[in-house]
Formats: structure tokens, sequence, C-alpha cells
């Protein structure tokens, strides 16, 4: 059985591809949305998904959420005595979907198509397969967010065609996608984006405005408060968007004491704009590379939690002169796209073959110094190779010469980016090869640059004067690990203990139970007393009792919640 | 163009959008990307190549095929159009602020400028604005690296490739009123995890003046160009 995933900053979900079309799989809570949250008990023991969220709050030093924006990195997070790498998160988070689809099918779970988001680099995407090697499942495609949702979208009509935009405003991450759907092909015509910039920027900005309008420093808040407030925040700014605008009020526990800070759409929309400004030249961006008027769209669709920020529409209709769409519930949008891929992948006999096209969403090249015929070298120029939103896979070759002649050795960088300085762009590696000495218009470099569907670079160097070709290894991106050291990680991760998810409800009234004892003093007593009969219960170990005694808990913890 | 790309998608060179597109799709199912690399990227290839042959002959906009939807339009207000762009009054209003303005205050304005707020619209004006600019007292290295960020002018690609020799004049212009050349090699940095940046040693004489020239002669040749 292949599923399909959708390993978000915030939230992840799972889906397989059923007769009837794509189906997401609930967790063990019966919800469907599983926060992308780790966190670590006394005895060391991890805990995934939503008992870990009110863990933030009660214990955040012990507590991780927001992992997917380290991918590509060699961060380490520091949970209890554990030290675990971005890759190892989203494995666990991974294997906690897994679980849950393996108790939904009774059978076990070996392959998957991962959504990552389309502006992703290499160093990221190769993070994000090791995440589903430690995971220990195979990662048969990694398919670009926009394009899942579309797959979602474009599905519904069966025999429609057209083309689309799709403006994807996840957690952590910004895409934006030009797509067309033609006689049984998907094509990918231009994507662009901004792997910084999701609903969590958003909530920073209005916890920076309430901290700053309170006039509380934020270096003085404790791990906890911090993670209360933005709790609240993060409820504040959903109201905001449901709401007509109206103000919303927000009550905090600063230092001790209750603060009370309101705020309204339009203040919203005024603390976001430098934000919202940043979506500005990605859109721009895209339309320009697929080359295409707004009048040509057919639809313009929004999908990620954080697209339902009304100020994300009102941009949209600012620049394209018309109305986006919300289409599918925002959140599962692209969870049901990678299903579907999942399905397609299988080659499920009820699904029409589409043939999916996608672009490379970087230029990728190398550096080069040219003369300006004055004598003046100007050094550290890029000269792309692949251009960015060429159809992939794809394979380019351009020709170089030496600075000078009777050079025998020649160097290439190789690097990422859009900057026409390489500075600023990413570098992927180097490659070095010797050539024979001669003059150097008579000594050219071919260097060849093969980008695949998966989007891994090849680079080949061919000498022209002796026909000698290079075959380059790109050295290892100091944020992606080696073969072995995943071998390593694999066998430490599977001496971690896990609560399993039969335990997930015991540990989410638990945890809820002690973030109400952080969050209100009135209630602490009671709370505390509850706890300790629940835990009197559990090392009962009758099912029955168990059951019936935390659904009281549970109900009790509502009441209590709803006096807040 | 030769007409192999007809050949190999077995169209008439008159064929439209349509036709080329349903000859690309039959020919995919038999060379899918994943299994056939090398046969996709010269169907791709062909593909692409009459595509574009259609729009340079100018015929018609690509029509896309139109289909309903049972999706809800968000609700909002309708879209405004920007005013008419006249580049004689925005060059007067740009120096008169920059006298005053920091960099970052030149981009929030430009940002807020309502007539460029619709796709397109940066890249329909750019070559306007930055012509202007090179007969207009210098704005200092760090408004231009502004203007320049806000214009998309400072990523490679199309657009900066078609206007590469006015935006290279328009940095040195900006560089004979001031010496700092760092300020116009950084990038213009509105995240905090984008890196910077590099020395430079870059020295600026009498040649510039020549390469300015040169460049004054280029805006004619090309003025009548595409």
């Amino acid at each position: 059985m292949i599923v399909g995933i959708d390993l978000g900053t915030t939230h992840s979900l799972i889906g397989y591809h059923g007769p009837d079309g794509p189906v997401l799989i609930p967790n063990a809570l019966g919800e469907l949305l599983t926060p992308s949250v780790i966190s670590v008990d006394a005895d060391d023991t991890l805990i995934v998904g939503r008992p870990a969220v009110d863990r933030l709050i009660t214990h955040p030093e012990r507590s991780v959420a927001s992992f997917k924006r380290w991918m590509g990195t060699n961060r380490v997070t520091r949970l209890g005595k554990h030290a675990l790498r971005p890759e190892e998160l989203s494995a666990l988070v991974l294997r906690a979907l897994v679980a849950d689809a393996e108790s939904h099918f009774g059978a076990s779970v070996t392959e998957a198509v991962i959504s990552v988001p389309a502006y992703f680099g290499d160093a990221q995407r190769k993070a994000t397969r090791i995440a589903g090697e430690l995971a220990g499942i195979k990662v048969e495609r990694l398919i670009n967010e926009p394009t899942a949702a579309a797959m979602a979208y474009g599905l519904q009509q069966r025999d429609g065609g057209g083309r689309f935009l799709v403006f994807d405003l996840g957690g952590g991450t910004f895409d934006v996608s030009i797509l067309e759907m033609f006689d049984g092909v998907m094509e990918v015509h231009a994507s662009a984006g901004d792997n910084f910039l999701g609903g969590e920027d958003f909530l920073s900005a209005l916890r920076d405005a309430c901290l700053r309008e309170l006039e509380v420093e934020a270096k003085k808040l404790t791990a906890s408060e911090d993670a209360m407030l933005r709790r609240r925040l993060e409820s504040a700014k959903r109201e905001l968007s449901n709401t007509s605008g109206g103000p919303v009020d927000v009550e905090i526990l600063l230092g001790g004491e209750s603060r009370r800070w309101q705020i309204d759409e339009a203040g919203f929309s005024r603390l976001c704009e430098p934000l919202v400004q940043r979506m500005r030249a990605p859109l721009e961006r895209a339309m320009r590379d697929a080359r295409l008027a707004p009048g040509q769209l057919d639809d313009i669709v929004l999908v990620g939690g954080a697209s339902r920020m009304p100020l994300t529409a009102r941009l949209v209709s600012r620049m394209f002169g018309r109305l986006p769409l919300r289409h599918i519930n925002p959140d599962e949008a692209i969870a049901l796209g990678a299903a579907v891929a999942a399905g397609m992948k299988a080659r499920d006999e009820s699904l029409e073959e589409i043939i999916l096209t996608d672009v490379c969403p970087h230029s990728l090249g190398v550096d080069t110094a040219q003369d300006d015929g004055h004598g003046q070298v100007t050094t550290g120029l890029f000269s792309p190779i692949i251009h960015r939103n060429a159809t992939v896979p794809v394979s380019r070759v351009e020709r170089y010469q030496p600075m000078r002649d009777q050079q025998t050795q020649v160097e290439f960088n190789i690097y990422q980016g859009e900057s026409p300085r390489v500075e600023n762009n990413v570098k992927l590696g180097t490659i070095s090869v010797k050539v024979p000495a001669r003059a150097a218009h008579e000594n050219p470099v071919d260097i060849r640059f093969t980008y695949d569907v998966n989007g891994l670079l090849q680079v080949e160097a061919t000498i022209v004067a002796t026909g000698q070709t290079h075959e380059v290894v790109l050295q290892q991106n100091p944020g992606v690990l080696t073969q072995d050291e995943i071998r390593q990680r694999l066998a430490a991760l599977s001496e971690l203990k896990v609560h399993p998810r039969d335990q997930q409800e015991n540990l989410l009234v638990i945890a809820r139970a002690e973030r109400l004892y952080e969050e209100l003093l009135w209630a602490r007593r009671d709370l505390q007393d509850a706890l300790v009969r629940f835990r009197t219960v559990l090392d009962g170990q009758d099912p029955l009792q168990i059951r019936e005694h935390r659904a009281d808990f549970a109900r009790m913890l509502e009441s209590i919640e709803a006096q807040g | 163009m030769s007409d192999w790309p007809y050949a190999l998608l077995d169209i008439d060179e008159d064929s439209d959008e349509r036709t080329i597109k349903r000859a690309y799709a039959r020919l995919l199912k038999l060379h899918r990307p994943e299994d056939d690399p090398e046969g996709f990227q010269l169907i791709n290839e062909a593909y692409q190549l009459c595509l574009h042959q259609l729009d340079a002959g100018g015929s018609n906009a690509p029509q896309g095929i139109g289909f309903d939807t049972p999706a809800t339009h968000v609700s909002e207000p309708a879209p405004v159009v920007g005013p008419a762009f006249n580049v004689g009054t925005f060059i007067a209003a740009l120096l008169d602020l920059s006298q005053t303005a920091s960099g970052r205050d030149i981009l929030r304005w430009l940002q807020a400028h309502p007539a460029f707020y619709s796709i397109g619209a940066r890249e329909t004006f750019a070559h306007e604005i930055i012509n202007a600019l090179l007969r207009a007292p210098a704005l200092p290295p760090r408004h231009v690296a502004a203007v320049l960020h806000f214009l998309g002018l400072d990523t490679a690609g199309p657009a900066r490739a078609r206007l590469e020799s006015y935006v290279s004049a328009l940095e040195r212009y900006a560089h004979m009123t001031l010496e700092d050349a760092e300020a116009i090699r950084k990038p213009y940095v509105e995240s905090p995890l984008s890196s910077s940046s590099g020395r430079l040693g870059w020295s600026f004489g009498a040649a510039i003046w020549m390469a300015l020239l040169g460049v004054v002669s280029l805006t004619r040749c090309s003025g009548g160009g595409p």
C-alpha cells in the first residue's frame, strides 16, 4: 500500500487512494490533522502530536515545533537526554502517521509519496527523503505541495482543463505554482516562493506588536509564558479571519499579572504589511516565467491554512484584478493531492492516467569571471546552466574557457539561486578539472548539468580538446547526512522509546490538565487532585475503568476551560 | 526555424495550440518523464518550440479551456485598477523623497505605490524608470539598490538580462557621487535569514564615463528594438 503524506510545518496528514477517491486517515484521537510537535516526558519517552502541543506550554524546554524550517541544516534539538536533527524529528512524525495508517488498514505500510514546498532546494529535499528512510518507509516520490493541491482540485472536474495559479501559504512556507491541465497532462509552468514565510511569521508579528503595546520585554517572558501567549494569539488570529473585522480581545497572564490586549482586522493587516509585501515578488516572478497575463488564468486557488487570512485574498485581488477561489478545506488539499499521487504511483486502475510534468524551481549554474577588455576582471558572476522553471528532467550544457593561456587547472563552484552574483546564492559543491596547457580560447570546457524528476543534480565536465569526461559527484552538502550516518541514526532512533498510539488519549488529557494548571490559578487544586486520581487509575491498567475515568476527566477539563 | 519539432510531434506547421497540446499529450504517454528522461526532454523541447513559434507568429493569445467549478469565490470587495502612471511625476517624487529618506523608506514607498500593484506593472515600467533615472540627478547607491530590488532587477532572469546594460550604468552612475561600493553590492535584504556578502575591490575611474557614453549610444540603438 502506498500512502500520501503532507509533512507540514504546523500539521501533518496521511491518506491513501481508495475506490472512491482520496481518503485521509484519522489519528488515534480521531483527528485528521496531527500537529508536527514532539515532546519528551520525565523518563525520556517521546510524545508526538496533539498531547505534545499542550506540553509546549508546560514543558517548553522538553518540546519542539516548526522543525520543518530547519530541514537541510545541521541544527540539533535537545529534548531531555536526546539530541535530534530535523530529519529525525520529522521521522518521528512520519512514524506516528504511518502507525495510524497501519492500524487503519490492519497491514503494514512501506511506501509513501511525501509533499514538499515547491521552493525547497536540494538539501531540503534530500533531508525529507532521509526522514522517510529513518521512519522505515521508502519515499517513492517527492511531490511539490502546490502540484499536490492542484491534483486534489483538478481531479474534481474529470474532463476539465485549464490554467490555474495555486497560492499556497502554509504554516512555514509560501509557494506559488502555475499549472495547466489538458488531455491527461498536468503541466507545471512555473513555481516561485519563499521558504521562510508562513502563518508562523504572521503570528510572530502579532506577538511582537502585543508585547510592544503592553510594554513587556520579550526577553523577560518565561518559555511557558511565551508559549501560552502564542497559543492565545493563534486563536485570536483565527478569530480575526472569521469575524467581520470587529476587534478581538486577548487575555493573557504575563509575569503573574492578567493583561488585556485588543486588535482588529485592520490593525492586524497593518502589522503584517511587510510580510504581505514579501508575497508579491514570487507571484510576479511565477507569472513572468510562465509568460502569462492574469486574464489567461482560469482560476486562482488558495490553499494552506494561513490562506484563510482575509489579507491574502485582498492581495491577490489587488494584483490580479480578480477574486481568488477557496476550494477544498485549505488544510487538507495538499494531503488529498498527495494521496492521489500515491494512487497514481500504484497505477490504481480507478484513476484516469495523468502525466505530471514539473519544473526545477531554482536556477543552477557555476561561478565565472569576466574580463571587460580593459583589463578589469570581475569575479563571482553567476552563470546559470539550467534556468529556473525549466521543465524536468532536463539536461543542459554550457561552454567555458580558462581565464589565462597555459592554465592547467579549472575550478568551478556550483550554485543554486537567482542573484547575478554568486555570493548571494547557495553553494552546492565544487568541481576541479585538469586541462592541457594551451591558449585559453582553444581550451574550452563543457559543463553539463542533468536534473532528474526527483530533484537530483548530476554534473559532468568535458574537456573539449581531449574529449575527456569527468563525472562529478557533488561534495556532500554539510546539511545532508551520508549513508553511514543514516544507518547509525536509524539504529539510534529504533532504540528510542515512543509512547504507543493507544496511549494518545491518556496522554492528551494529562497534557491538557497540566496546561490548564499552568494557565488557571483558581483551578489548580481541583486539577491537581484529578491528575493524581487519573494516574492511580492508569496504574490499575483496567482498560474499561481507564476509559470511563478518562471521559469524566475530559468533561471536567472542558468545563474548567469554558470558565477560563 | 527548422521543421523537426512539427515532424516529431507529427503535426502540420500551421497547427493551433489545441492540436500541439493534444499531440504532445499523446507522445508523453509513451515517453513518461520518470521512465524515459531523454525521450521526454526531446518531446518537451519540440513542444516548447512549436508553442513559441505560435506566439511569435502573434496569431493569438493562448486560449484557456474554461470550466465550471463548484467552488465559492472569496467574499472581498472588487479589486481596484491602479491609476495611470506618469514617469515624470514619479521621478520627481522619488528624488524628493530621496533627500530625506533611507533605502528602506524608499522601498516602502515603492511597495505602497498603487501604480505597481497589478501583475506585470513593474516590468512594464522598469525600462522607462531606469532610463529616466539615468537622466536625472544621481540617487545614492542604497536608494538605487532599493529601486532595483523593487523592480525585480537584482535577480538573474530574462528581465534583468534585457536591461543589463541600463542596470549596470545606473549602478555606476550612483557610484560616481558616492564612493561606497559596498552598499550597492549588498543584496537588498528583507528576510533576516539571507546571508551577505563579500569584499569587493572595485576601482572606478575615467573608464566609467566612457562606459556610460557607450550605454547612451546603446540606448539609442535598442530604442526601436523589441
